[in-house]
């Protein structure tokens, strides 16, 4: 298992990363979502954004349990954007590169931004 | 709602008890064999097993096992999973305890011997008059009875069987619990052995009769039990297969999710995303009872204390489980979820957000068929929150072993910097957590297993009825801030109070 922490920056993540695979940049992509919609519930634990920021935590862990993002000042993007490009990625990974399930959890993600939406995460 | 406890099989078994005094309905052999059958193995089901061990323990049950051992000789063999030490075959038999202990030595009754006392096979006592089980589309009111009785009984097995406990809530295993459960059971049948007295052939009477005696003597040898028992409140689900309305949706994905979250902590090695996220939903749980209980209190069904107190409880309960989100972070086993267990989680916060956002949002207040129905919404989440309560215990035992066993692992840069690690920190792998690195992880845990005893115990008082509500002094002195009654809905949402 390799952290891939430190090496990460989310934002350029779209870019074909120097050493890091597609699923990797779209799991750092998904737990930075989360933690930016953690960092929205601003402490309260009542917040809808919360629920859905442990969702998306759920759906990384079931696509790679090992990939965790760095916190990058320079983030542009919002929660919905970074899902949408993490949607984008794992969409292009090759049909004989992926896992077999990897389209279950594809979707599972995709179930989750129109959830987002409607919870109007879509700001950064 | 498809939620049966055993209080509710207790009060249908006592309804069906009065109703025979009413009908005058001759009974047959073997209706009234059905019901001696199915009696005894309830009663057999709530004694249970000897206790080992504890010297107090053995000397209380001893009580509950004269019962199960002065039963008349039953007519029919229980289940054949069923065991009996021999002085309990003895008595099924009607035969002295010698007679059976020479049976064995002569190699005549097969019985297995654990070091202190033998256990035979209910299917290895000699045979006995077949007894059919009381058919369940039929009219009379025994047959009822019988069929309620062996619900009881299967619903206590299954309980007694379940491979978890609930922390704090283990009423078969405390002979305080079951005795007013026996109590009422001997009731019941006291009084339809009376009614079958009336109605069976004459020649058939004597066990009737026998059984009469035996529930009178019992129930004077249990003294006074006229206590609540906790025991009445464990349940069976059966949730429909297909929702109708936003309750029984509610109901289904409850459900659903509290039975694969168990299989997922049943793992042998369960996913940490798994485990975050169980707390991740306790969360919103919390958040969800805590609007539908403003929700009550603005219609009326709640005190405002009561409210309040509710209100304060789940937000404090909502914020460990969040803090016990955070050491999960940071590690894994590289276990990932199964794919049944997300698809009920989705499904779960698809409609708990549903709740918060059609059902309760401001000025959403009117009745329609598309709303949800509050009262059994609450009932239906206070069994998740027990649920709960069994789901966080079993998480809390978690990290010890799995840190005794090098099997979580957490990025070698966030770790203790050593010699051996030196390498994996430049190579940003992740590495095997010492147990003493997992100190935080432990004692999180722990504490939301105790936060979720506390928040099961909370939404207890959402049951009270609004008029007998009367808050504890110590409870009131505390007094709620008006910080601690913001809306529970959203960050935003009114003040209800």
């Amino acid at each position: 298992m390799t952290d891939q922490n430190p090496h990460t920056h989310p934002t350029h993540a779209t870019q074909p990363a120097a050493g890091l695979d597609t699923v990797t940049v779209a799991c750092v992509h998904i737990d930075a979502a989360a933690n930016q919609l953690e960092a929205a519930a601003h402490g309260d634990v009542f917040s809808t954004l919360l629920s859905l920021a442990g969702q998306l935590a759920l759906i990384g862990g079931g696509i790679d349990p090992t990939i965790r993002a760095a916190p990058d000042p320079n983030d542009h993007l919002g929660p919905v954007a970074h899902v949408d490009r993490a949607l984008v990625l794992l969409d292009s990974v090759p049909g004989s590169a992926r896992a077999a399930d990897l389209l279950v959890w594809t979707l599972y993600l995709s179930d989750l931004r129109t959830a987002l939406l409607a919870a109007g995460a879509d700001q950064p | 709602m498809s939620t049966t406890t055993v209080g509710d099989l207790l009060d249908r078994a006592e309804a069906l008890a009065s109703s025979l005094r009413a009908t005058g309905t001759e009974t047959t052999t073997g209706q009234w064999r059905s019901f001696d059958s199915t009696t005894h193995r309830l009663l057999h089901e709530l004694v249970g097993p000897e206790r080992i061990g504890i010297r107090t323990e053995i000397l209380n049950h001893a009580t509950v096992t004269r019962i199960i051992n002065g039963y008349p000789s039953p007519m029919a063999t229980p289940g054949s999973e069923k065991t009996y030490n021999a002085l309990q075959a003895a008595s099924h038999l009607g035969v002295s305890h010698w007679k059976i202990v020479a049976d064995i030595r002569r190699q005549r009754l097969p019985a297995t011997f654990d070091g202190s006392r033998y256990r035979i096979k209910a299917t290895d006592l000699s045979p006995v008059p077949q007894v059919q089980p009381a058919d369940p589309a039929s009219t009379h009111p025994l047959d009822r009875l019988s069929c309620t009785l062996g619900v009881l009984a299967d619903l206590i097995a299954a309980e007694r069987s379940r491979p978890t406990t609930i922390p704090g809530f283990d009423p078969l295993r405390d002979d305080a619990e079951v005795t007013p459960v026996m109590a009422r059971v001997l009731a019941i049948t006291l009084v339809a052995a009376r009614y079958t007295l009336v109605n069976i052939p004459l020649q058939e009477a004597d066990r009737p009769l026998l059984i009469a005696r035996y529930a009178a003597r019992a129930l004077d040898a249990l003294g006074d039990v006229n206590r609540p028992s906790s025991l009445t409140q464990v349940a069976s689900f059966a949730p429909p297969t297909k929702a109708r309305g936003p309750n029984e949706e509610l109901e289904v994905t409850l459900r659903s999710w509290a039975t694969h979250a168990r299989s997922e902590l049943a793992r042998t090695v369960p996913s940490t995303a798994v485990l975050r996220d169980v707390a991740n939903q306790a969360g919103h749980l919390y958040a969800v009872c805590t609007a539908l209980v403003m929700d009550s209190f603005t219609a009326g069904n709640l005190s405002g204390r009561d409210a309040e107190l509710v209100h304060r409880e789940l937000r404090a309960a909502a914020q460990v489980m969040h803090r016990l989100q955070e050491p999960w972070k940071t590690v894994t086993t590289a276990t990932r979820p199964n794919h049944e267990y997300v698809t009920a989680t989705t499904a779960l916060h698809a409609r708990l957000t549903s709740i918060q956002q059609e059902n309760l949002s401001p000025g959403n207040h009117t009745l329609s068929a598309g709303r949800i129905n509050v009262d059994q919404a609450l009932a239906d989440l206070r069994f998740t929150a027990t649920d709960l309560s069994e789901l966080t215990y079993t998480a809390a035992q978690l990290p010890e072993p799995l840190l005794r066993a090098g099997l979580i692992f957490a990025p070698a840069r966030i770790l203790p910097a050593t010699v051996e690690r030196m390498r994996d920190r430049n190579l940003g792998r992740y590495v095997a957590m010492q147990h003493e690195e997992g100190t935080e992880l432990i004692d999180t845990a722990e504490q939301g297993s105790s936060a979720a005893r506390r928040a099961q115990a909370t939404l207890e008082i959402s049951l009270r009825p609004v008029a007998t509500t009367e808050l504890p002094s110590q409870t009131l002195a505390a007094g709620p801030s008006s910080q601690d009654l913001e809306a529970a809905t959203s960050r935003s949402g009114p003040d209800l109070f």
